[in-house]
């Protein structure tokens, strides 16, 4: 008995503890692309010291005299003014964190107070977050978050629509990217402010394109598929997805689908008054079917191990020039400068997502906002933080951090334009780019798994299209159902 | 006056009960606390981002592991399909190297290869699933390299559901074999000498000492050896999260991977719960078979 019981016990707490530029060559490319240069990989240590300074006309970035004005009357204001005084960040270890953390200790020297950063991965990140919301803990003042996070954490962020309006020449809140201030505000509440937003670009190898006689950048469906089958050779595969069943495809699917045409759910589309409003799954439509038959149809040119192709794998297959195109997220372009982690860093060029013939094309947006919890131990602390971090002219330095532009200032900077040549693709897709096409409620995660599980199936001939996304339709309404979301049958 | 006074046997007891007392509160917190905690939030439809949650909900959570299409399901069949390919394999091969090391006891070199082979214990479940994604990574992998090499056709691996989960297994094979290896030569260490020198004199062959000393003297090791190996099994977890993530399809979706999807990815807390309970209570009732048979001895 006590054997039993024993065993029992210790069975129990296993069990409970069960429960992430160079110019390139000038012959490929067209006015649609932007060819390499160096970005996040070698950080500038220099900037991080010296005020963000125009070197034309010696003053500093601003978005305007009264923007800078401003700044200076608020830095002058937090001298000292948390002295001894703690701030604790929550945020995600993505690559603009040591960059961030170098900003910091200016923040640090500036008002006196110690931050302390907890940084985890992705997954584990959003699991603190929800759980420290969940807890109504005081033990972070600041969230970064994911744009899909905010439905789960609405109820735990402290809406900013007064701070905004009282620092409203500080914040110059209509420079921030249209998309990061929808991606950011939730139920006309703003929680957040972006600092760095990750569109995904169509990326391609030049030197592989010039060898296979392609002259531009592919801008549809079709096209693209031409060009991969071009650029496939025994060597190299004409292009690298993300296949892995799971988030992985799932979140691909998302990536697609608005630009085959189709939507996921009935009310959820760009230009959608209320994304939210119904629910209905569309994933049996004939685009939906398409975007999933296209990932099947680009398995033949994209060599082996494409099944448990994932973000690393997508990169490391592009950067050691085993893969002539992707479609990655921004921040996987921009290591591609970096020598030590990149083979293509002279002769790699970006462009517009492709979409289907005739479709508006839409880039699917993520990235991360901060915002400050409502039951923050020093929530003043918390917003000042905020307002300084991401004014414009921390921005501009954090640029040159290695982090990412969150406002149209400084995408259409002409210093940073021949900086980072990525930054005309920008200006391109900015204003047609889609924050939702991951949905931001808390069963987003839930979803895209879903579907990523019964796509991986069809991906690997375990079961027909048809059936794959019925089924998966079948359990994404039936969760949203239960989730009591406007569900029609 | 004397019945106030306390035998010594009294004394003692007192003693004992306030000595053990710090044991007993700690395993109250860590052990039966969690367990009560688990079975009672199994009965709630709780979801950590979702604050109007955490009602009770009795046994839906249960029912619906039985009446949907659940993955969970197929999800534990996957893993006793694991228990089943993995655990004879185990076995055979850590008694095979623990007698060899039995036999090779006096031979040079035998306390480093002794040392390599314990080598994968030392290593995380996780660091192991990253160093084999790497390994066997059908383009830069060393073992599809090493296919090439020998002019064989080259491998999806982890990319193809009919190799990923016998690679799953494969790894955890690499990794705790040597560990229940340690264990069966500590219990042929036990065994005197002088049995395997009396069935040599009368002609045993290896089959033979096998059968009749080295199994029946091994019994109650092979048994708690194979209760641990079944409960390393059902909570493998990091070595799917390094290497597959449950893909293709759902073809290396264990039961462990299912719960922490549910619970950390998912916030089905409630759902997940309701899933850990599943697992424990088969857990113990196929350890309670095992530990029964082997330990009737003692009873």
């Amino acid at each position: 008995m006590k054997r039993t019981l024993c065993l029992v016990l210790a069975l129990c707490v296993m069990t409970a503890t069960a429960c992430g530029g160079k110019p390139a060559s000038p012959e490929v490319g067209d006015s649609n692309t932007a060819e390499g240069s160096g970005t996040e990989a070698n950080v500038d240590q220099d900037n991080l010291d010296a005020p963000a300074v125009d070197e034309n006309t010696g003053e500093l970035f601003s978005t305007s005299s009264e923007q800078a004005e401003a700044y200076q009357a608020f830095a002058a204001e937090l001298s000292g003014k948390y002295a001894g005084k703690s701030l604790n960040i929550v945020t995600v270890s993505d690559p603009w964190l040591s960059g961030m953390k170098e900003i910091i200790t200016e923040f640090e020297a500036l008002t006196g107070c110690t931050v302390y950063i907890s940084d985890l991965g992705y997954d584990a990140c959003y699991s603190k977050e929800v759980l420290i919301a969940s807890q109504k803990s005081n033990e972070a003042d600041v969230f970064i978050y994911d744009y899909p996070w905010i439905g789960a954490l609405s109820e735990s962020l402290l809406p900013l629509n007064d701070s905004l309006t009282d620092h409203k020449a500080l914040v110059n809140y209509e420079d921030f990217f249209a998309v990061g201030q929808a991606g950011s505000t939730w139920d006309e509440n703003i929680l957040g402010l972006p600092f760095a937003p990750y569109f995904t670009m169509l990326t391609y190898n030049t030197d592989l394109f010039e060898k296979a006689g392609i002259e531009k950048a592919p801008a549809t469906v079709e096209e693209l598929k031409e060009a991969a089958a071009a650029l496939t050779s025994e060597s190299t595969a004409g292009i690298a997805l993300n296949n892995q069943s799971g988030t992985c495809v799932g979140q691909a699917y998302f990536e697609w689908i608005y630009n085959f045409g189709g939507k996921a759910f009935e009310s959820c589309y760009p230009g959608s008054d209320d994304y939210y409003a119904d629910m209905t799954p569309c994933l049996t439509s004939e685009e939906s079917l398409s975007v999933v038959r296209f990932f099947k149809d680009m398995l033949q040119y994209e060599g082996s191990g494409a099944l448990n192709m994932a973000w690393n794998e997508r990169f490391s297959a592009f950067a050691t020039g085993n893969a002539a195109i992707m479609s990655p997220w921004i921040t996987d372009i921009m290591p591609l400068d970096d020598t030590e982690q990149s083979l293509v860093s002279e002769c790699y060029a970006t462009a517009p997502a492709v979409c289907a013939e005739g479709v508006k094309q839409h880039t699917p947006v993520g990235g991360y906002s901060m915002g400050v919890s409502r039951y923050a131990a020093e929530s003043d602390l918390a917003v000042d933080f905020m307002l300084w971090f991401t004014s414009p002219e921390t921005a501009y330095k954090f640029i040159g951090a290695g982090g990412l532009p969150a406002r149209y200032s400084l995408i259409y900077d002409p210093e940073l334009c021949s900086q980072y040549s990525y930054y005309s693709t920008l200006q391109q897709v900015v204003d047609t780019s889609f924050c939702a096409f991951r949905p931001q409620i808390p069963e987003s995660f839930e979803i895209m798994d879903t579907i990523g599980q019964y796509i991986g199936l069809y991906l690997d001939d375990s079961m027909e299209l048809e059936q794959a996304m019925k089924t998966a339709e079948e359990e994404v309404t039936k969760l949203l159902e239960d989730a009591g979301y406007t569900v029609n049958r | 006056m004397k019945q106030k006074q306390k035998t010594l046997a009294e004394r003692n007891a007192v003693t004992a009960k306030i000595m053990l007392a710090p044991l007993l509160t700690v395993l109250l917190v860590l052990g039966i606390f969690p367990g009560i905690y688990l079975v009672w939030t199994s009965l709630t439809d709780l979801q950590m981002n979702n604050a109007s949650s955490g009602n009770f909900i009795w046994l839906s959570n249960y029912l619906a592991l039985v009446t949907d299409s659940s993955i969970f399901g197929s999800a534990l069949l996957k893993t006793l399909l694991f228990c089943l390919a993995a655990l004879p394999i185990q076995f055979v091969l850590g008694y095979v190297i623990a007698k060899f090391f039995m036999a090779a006891v006096d031979m040079k070199g035998t306390g480093f290869l002794r040392t390599v082979y314990m080598f994968p214990l030392m290593i995380t479940p996780l660091s192991v699933g990253l160093f084999w994604n790497y390994l066997l990574n059908p383009r830069v992998g060393a073992v599809n390299f090493l296919l090439q090499s020998a002019n064989l056709p080259l491998q999806e691996w982890l990319s193809d559901s009919s190799t990923a989960f016998p690679c799953i297994i494969g790894i955890y094979l690499w990794q705790w074999t040597p560990y229940v290896a340690m264990l069966i030569q500590a219990g042929l260490l036990s065994i005197p000498g002088e049995l395997y020198e009396s069935a040599r004199a009368d002609g045993a062959g290896l089959l033979h000492i096998t059968k009749s000393i080295d199994l029946p003297m091994l019994k109650k090791v092979l048994g708690i050896s194979a209760i641990l190996s079944l409960v390393q099994i059902v909570q493998t977890f990091e070595l799917v999260l390094a290497t597959t993530n449950g893909g293709p399809g759902t073809s290396t979706l264990v039961s462990a991977y299912a719960i922490y999807r549910d619970a950390f990815k998912y916030f089905q807390n409630g759902r997940a719960c309701a899933e850990a309970v599943v697992l424990m209570v088969i857990t113990t009732a196929i350890s309670q078979v095992l530990a029964k048979y082997v330990l009737k001895e003692e009873d």
